[in-house]
């Protein structure tokens, strides 16, 4: 019964987040992620957002979107798909789904980072790119 | 006479630059640009030893500072860079005792002059040229750094 009420609640926010899109800026191309700021408001427990992480090299690049809490704590967020592989020039978008675990108001960090091939992990030291964006949920009801 | 004026129009008809009765129309055009920051990392930073052996750093004499262009497109926007906890690939000993730091510095659309990593800047619109060095410590005195490799990675960070 659990399982098919999460479902329901999935499909829901699915939607949600599909309505969401339509409150946030367009993509762009050529941008590590945009938008990198929001305020969504849900009637539920989650809030979802979308982004749109792009590689702005003329290379593939593999990507990953994490989210974290203001003290850049992980939040156990639902992030669809959380890693991919993005041609150059190219943004794709990524859903993220975010508990409001108990608050009225929650601000979490969507980064997107680059993840180092196997083959160029072998440099002495590398930079890590991390383009973070803010968002803030509110609850209505 | 008549003819030579028959003639006289001809020509001037033929001179005269056609006037078609033309019309105006605009097209619009319109486009957005979203606020947002790009991060394109640069060359990789290599680290060496100091000459006691307790320091292993990109500002040593052979090291060399990581590189990477920062472009914003508003404002709002501020950098900073999260140094290692660890080396992700280091002899046994390597990470026994080690304290780490990073720094980065821009130049172009900011100048920052080397600020610790852990400092956020707020930058300004424009793109910046961005040099971050890191440094390990053994923070116990008299330890040294084993030979071998060291690799470690440095989060370069725009928020």
């Amino acid at each position: 019964m659990k399982i098919k009420s999460f479902k329901f609640i999935g499909q829901i926010l699915t939607v949600g987040s599909i309505l969401a899109v339509s409150a946030l800026p367009e993509r762009a191309a050529a941008q590590a992620m945009s938008p990198m700021r929001g305020q969504v408001k849900s009637f539920t427990d989650f809030f979802a957002l979308r982004v749109y992480p792009a590689n702005p090299y003329s290379h593939r690049v593999r990507m990953e979107v994490k989210v974290y809490d203001q003290d850049f704590r992980p939040v156990r967020a639902r992030v669809s798909p959380s890693q991919f592989t993005l041609g150059g020039r190219l943004a794709r978008p990524v859903s993220v789904i975010v508990p409001f675990a108990g608050t009225k108001n929650r601000k979490v960090r969507v980064c997107t980072e680059a993840i180092p091939f196997p083959t160029q992990q072998k440099s002495a030291t590398t930079i890590r790119a991390q383009v973070c964006g803010k968002f803030l949920g509110v609850r209505v009801n | 006479m008549k003819k030579l004026i028959a003639i006289a129009a001809t020509t001037f008809v033929a001179l005269t630059p056609i006037q078609a009765n033309s019309a105006t129309g605009n097209i619009p055009f319109s486009g957005a640009v979203s606020n947002s920051c790009i991060i394109t990392v640069g060359s990789s930073g290599a680290l060496a030893a100091s000459a006691d052996y307790s320091v292993l750093s990109s500002e040593e004499t052979g090291g060399a500072a990581g590189t990477a262009t920062i472009l914003t497109t508003g404002g709002g926007f501020s950098l900073s860079a999260d140094a290692p906890a660890s080396f992700s690939s280091a002899p046994a000993t390597g990470n026994t005792n080690v304290s780490f730091s990073a720094t980065y510095a821009a130049t172009g659309a900011n100048n920052i002059p080397a600020t610790a990593g852990t400092s956020a800047t707020a930058l300004s619109r424009g793109s910046s040229a961005i040099t971050v060095n890191m440094s390990g410590s053994k923070s116990v005195p008299g330890e040294t750094f084993e030979s071998g490799t060291y690799a470690a990675t440095v989060v370069l960070r725009c928020e």
